[in-house]
């Protein structure tokens, strides 16, 4: 081999496509060097920092959960006052559930989903690095709060009234709902990408019953994300809007209802423990069969169980509120769906153990994880069934029992999981081997000093001690057992150091890992370690579950270019779009080189975030306006230089796509679902209040339907009619007819706007004074800010069209404009139900 | 140059073996759990203002119940039967029948976990006060 050939990542492609086009492959994937790294957008740099930071946040939450372990290792102990305490157990809290467990799951969708699905990146690149920065951003705003000493002290769900402004007039809480809210926007962006990376760009041949089962679990849990954070962010949004500007949702004496937060909350919340454990449980899923030599055993069985538990999931919120006066049939209900969630995770357990069983185990430090986690998780499950018993919830709820229980299942659930999935897949980013004497020596510690630390704590909650008390008198039973668990907590601690310490390790010492070293059957190891930028050299036809185990020459195909898309001649990033069911080649995917771009956008939704949390609203619109022209530019593309190329293996396939179902198209979608989402938490808040109010609306307030209501509604369906015919043009590519649909829709969607605001001038009430005011006023505002959205995608589109040269059989702008108006539309029609009409439905 | 692949893009067959057949039992039992705990909420609002009577809320709540269970129950039995049905008229290796397969399968599975989902929930109106605490 000469000197040429030997500085390829790839010297096979070199000599298959030629020196030249091999240099050129890799400089357009390169990632960029110096102070431009921040530039990156590739899913491999973006999912590395990810989980770096999402780590750092675990090792801060680890710090707060030791000091708090500390402060009871002795009854009446003074190391931490009420007021620390309260801020550190919160603060732990919301530490390990929305910068640790989430984003770190997230982060490895984001890693590695893209190279198990056979394709070079995530659809939506600066997406990834937005939500990235945001993720960041939000953390550190977060954490910001311990240096003025006013960290959030609400616990991690917050409950009001003990959150308002009334009981907690500091800036504490304003630091959760902004710091929270803000870091969601990474979670809802990185589960959009996911989502429409899974459906539509896996490799060709690689249908739903072979898809890498990894992408099951995250496509689930991405769509979990995208219905379950709406509810929480709107919580958040009108608990803020209560605190900062006395619009009362949630105070009592003005028609709200404290209990509303809680209903929003857990609607949330109790997915959220399928959004942190079913990753992980994907994790195990994915390493399992080649940690055990053998086939994944009930593969449909376990898709089953993942779709099964997103759904069923979100029907068990109410059984966090047991304790709380709802109808005991309500409760049944949601006891009788908490017993049904059990059946999927069993089914799991049992296909794993299967697995187990079948293959021939090697007993490496990732598997003793994964068995410490089917153990612990298993354990947890039984304190969970016990749990979800109404009568025995009632004995134990807020006792140490629930905090004993909630720990088995997500440092069972997930952190073990975790743990094994670093080890696994650590030497596909650096190259190098983990120590297994290290390994087992950290997973030892780790699995007896969490045993040590919690198993106790069920006892000591049996014994009646309760959850939140920064200390305990002597004498009631309970002073060994802290003091045990409070040892645990330190061995637990001693081994992630260790596992830490073996991490630093590898990077220098560990052994050169080669391709593939656990011999696994995924894509996501057809490539040689560390992983190049863009994951997979040629994009592979796949025809079985395990390609690497079951085709036979596959690996060195994929390494010498030999599959599609080998090269990058026109100096693009190209991936293939292949079809939803059946992953059949489509079109050319063209993404985004390395950008500012993502960064900017978080800096000016940092502002936003940080103008309301220092009451400077002024900063807060600046922000807001300046992430708008960023995005504008943003979304703007260059039209493609021609119309369709050739990808190898005798395929041609055009670039690009303008019909409904590509994958911008989607994404487009995916974010309507969680405005919709949003939008639904809205109408709910309406209708929960109603059904706790006594008379509704309060006398005096409820809206005439005045003439303004009636153009409101009138222009609502002349919008619907506009935007019909907009959407057949677009359909058909037919330019003139989209231009015509574009234009009449700006005077339609301005009059809209004008009619809403004149409706808003007609109102009979003070926006302060009921809650139901407010709600209405909300739940029209909505509208309006989406008439404002459609507006603003027509004037966009039309720019494509008119300077932008798009052509409309490549342009989805049109598209995305009828799609969003149309939402838009239906929103209006909702809305205006719920304002006009239903406050006289019922007399 | 080399002659195109070919690719089975979706599904041989139509419903149930398909993704909307895979996806039915789980949105059905979603709506069934929105309307029942919607109707109860409502039910006993109009209960306590005297629009309605026990009885007539215990009976809706079973209706809903009931017809729920048969729905996820007809998908259930259909899609198992398409399933053998696709098994004994394909040979292995046609990749759109597989999917078929794969997604009858689905559905059939899926029917059987939401059927019981749906009479865990609904089995307590037969005796639990509709809206006593
Ligand atoms: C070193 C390991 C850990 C230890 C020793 C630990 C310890 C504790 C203790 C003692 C409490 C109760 C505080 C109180 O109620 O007064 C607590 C609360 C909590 N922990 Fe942990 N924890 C650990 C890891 C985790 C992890 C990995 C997660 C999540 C993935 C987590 C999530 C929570 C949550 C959500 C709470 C409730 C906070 C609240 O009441 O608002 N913990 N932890
Ligand atoms: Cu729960």
């Amino acid at each position: 081999m000469n000197d040429a050939a030997e500085k390829f990542r790839s010297p096979l492609a070199a000599e298959v496509v030629g020196p030249e086009a091999e240099a050129q492959f890799e400089r357009v994937w390169e990632k960029p060097s110096g102070w431009r790294r921040i530039s990156a957008v590739n899913n491999s740099v973006i999912g590395r920092r990810f989980i770096l930071t999402t780590f750092m946040f675990f090792l801060a939450g680890g710090v707060l959960a030791l000091l708090i372990r500390t402060q009871l290792i002795v009854p009446e102990n003074d190391l931490l006052s009420t007021e620390v305490y309260n801020q550190f157990f919160t603060m732990h809290g919301t530490t390990m559930m929305f910068l640790f467990a989430v984003p770190m799951m997230e982060a490895f969708g984001v890693y590695l989903i893209p190279s198990m699905i056979g394709t070079r990146d995530l659809c939506f690149p600066r997406l990834s690095a937005f939500g990235y920065w945001c993720f960041l951003f939000g953390g550190l705003l977060l954490y910001s709060s311990f240096l003025i000493g006013s960290a959030p002290d609400g616990g991690w769900f917050m409950y009001v009234p003990l959150t308002t402004k009334e009981f907690s007039p500091g800036i504490n809480q304003d630091f959760w709902l902004l710091g929270v809210t803000f870091v969601e926007i990474a979670s809802i962006t990185g589960a959009l990408e996911l989502i429409v990376t899974i459906l539509r760009m896996r490799a060709p041949g690689m249908s739903l019953h072979r898809m890498a089962i990894f992408a099951w679990y995250m496509l689930a849990v991405s769509f979990m994300i995208i219905f379950g954070f709406p509810p929480l962010i709107l919580a958040s949004i009108l608990l803020e809007a209560e605190r900062a500007f006395g619009i009362p949702f949630y105070d009592v004496t003005r028609g709200g209802d404290p209990l509303l937060w809680q209903h929003l909350f857990w609607i949330f919340g109790h997915p959220e423990v399928y959004i942190i454990f079913l990753p992980a449980a994907g994790l195990v899923s994915a390493m399992l069969p080649t940690l055990s030599r053998g086939p994944l055993v009930g593969y449909s069985l376990l898709v089953l169980a993942v779709v099964g538990t997103a759904f069923l999931s979100f029907g068990l919120w109410v059984h966090h509120m047991y304790a709380t006066g709802i109808p005991r049939l309500a409760l049944s209900f949601f006891a009788g769906a908490s017993l049904a969630v059990s059946i999927p995770s069993g089914i799991q357990v049992f296909a794993w153990i299967a697995t187990l069983w079948e293959g021939r185990p090697l007993l490496r430090t990732p598997l003793l994880f994964v068995i410490g986690f089917i153990i612990i998780f298993v354990i947890g499950g039984l304190t969970g069934v016990m749990v979800a018993m109404v009568p025995f919830d009632w004995q134990v709820h807020d006792t140490y029992f629930v905090v004993a229980h909630f720990h088995y299942v997500l440092i069972g659930g997930m952190v073990f999981p975790l743990f094994a999935a670093l080890f696994f897949y650590l030497p596909r980013a650096t190259g190098r081997m983990l120590s297994e004497t290290m390994g087992k020596i950290s997973f030892w510690m780790l699995f007896i000093g969490f045993n040590v630390s919690f198993f106790p704590m069920h006892l000591t909650g049996l014994l009646g001690m309760p959850r939140r008390v920064y200390t305990y008198p002597a004498g009631l039973g309970w002073d060994w057992l802290n003091l045990t668990s409070t040892l645990g907590a330190y061995m637990f601690a001693a081994g992630a150091v260790v596992f830490v310490v073996n991490v630093f390790w590898h990077v220098r010492w560990g052994e050169p890992a080669g391709d593939n070293p656990w011999e696994a059957g995924g894509l996501e190891w057809a490539n040689p370690s560390p992983i190049p930028p863009y994951n997979i050299r040629s994009i592979p036809r796949v025809t079985s579950y395990n390609p690497l185990w079951d085709q036979p020459g596959l690996h060195d195909r994929i390494e010498s270019a030999r599959e599609y898309l080998p090269t990058a001649t026109e100096g693009k990033r190209e991936v293939l779009a292949t079809s939803v069911v059946g992953a059949a080649p489509e079109y050319v995917l063209r993404l985004p080189s390395p950008s500012f771009v993502p960064l900017l956008a978080a800096l000016a939704t940092a502002a936003t975030f940080i103008g309301f949390l220092i009451s400077k609203y002024w900063i807060a619109a600046a922000g807001a306006a300046t992430f708008l022209l960023i995005l504008l530019f943003w979304l703007w593309e260059e039209p493609h230089e021609k119309h369709e190329k050739y990808v190898g293996n005798g395929l041609t396939l055009p670039i690009g796509s303008g019909s409904t179902g590509a994958h911008d198209w989607l994404g487009c979608l995916i974010f309507i679902f969680v405005d919709g989402a949003v939008f639904a938490s809205l109408v709910y808040a309406y209708f929960y209040l109603w059904t706790s109010a006594a008379v509704w609306p309060p006398p005096g307030f409820a809206p005439e339907t005045g003439t303004s209501a009636i153009i409101v509604l009138a222009l609502t369906v002349l919008s619907l009619i506009v935007v019909g015919l907009t959407h057949w043009a677009a359909s058909h590519h037919n330019r003139r007819g989209i231009l015509l649909g574009l234009f009449l829709s700006l005077p339609v969607l301005g009059g809209l706007a004008y009619a809403l605001f004149a409706a808003w001038g007609e109102l009979p009430f003070n926006l302060k004074s009921h809650a139901y005011g407010a709600l209405v006023v909300f739940i029209g505002g909505y509208f309006a800010l989406h008439v404002l959205l459609s507006l603003c995608s027509a004037l966009f589109s039309l720019a494509r069209f008119f300077i932008g040269g798009a052509v409309p059989h490549k342009d989805v702008s049109a598209l995305v404009f009828t799609q969003l108006s149309l939402y838009s539309a239906v929103v209006g029609l909702v809305a205006f139900a719920v304002i006009y009409l239903s406050p006289t439905a019922f007399g | 140059m080399a002659k195109p692949e070919k690719f089975a893009p979706a599904p041989k067959y139509g419903f149930p073996a398909d993704a909307k057949g895979f996806l039915l039992p789980p949105v059905v039992w979603a709506g069934f759990f929105v309307a029942i705990y919607s109707v109860q909420g409502a039910g006993c609002a109009a209960i306590e203002a005297g629009y309605l009577g026990f009885g007539t809320l215990r009976l809706l709540l079973t209706a809903l119940t009931v017809l729920t269970a048969a729905a996820i129950l007809v998908v259930g039995i259909w899609s198992g039967l398409a399933f053998r049905r696709i098994r004994r008229e394909n040979a292995e290796g046609d990749d759109g029948a597989v999917q078929s397969r794969f997604l009858a399968e689905g559905a059939m599975l899926s029917a059987g976990l939401f059927f019981v989902a749906t009479l865990w929930i609904g089995l307590p109106i037969a005796w639990t006060n509709p809206c006593g605490g």
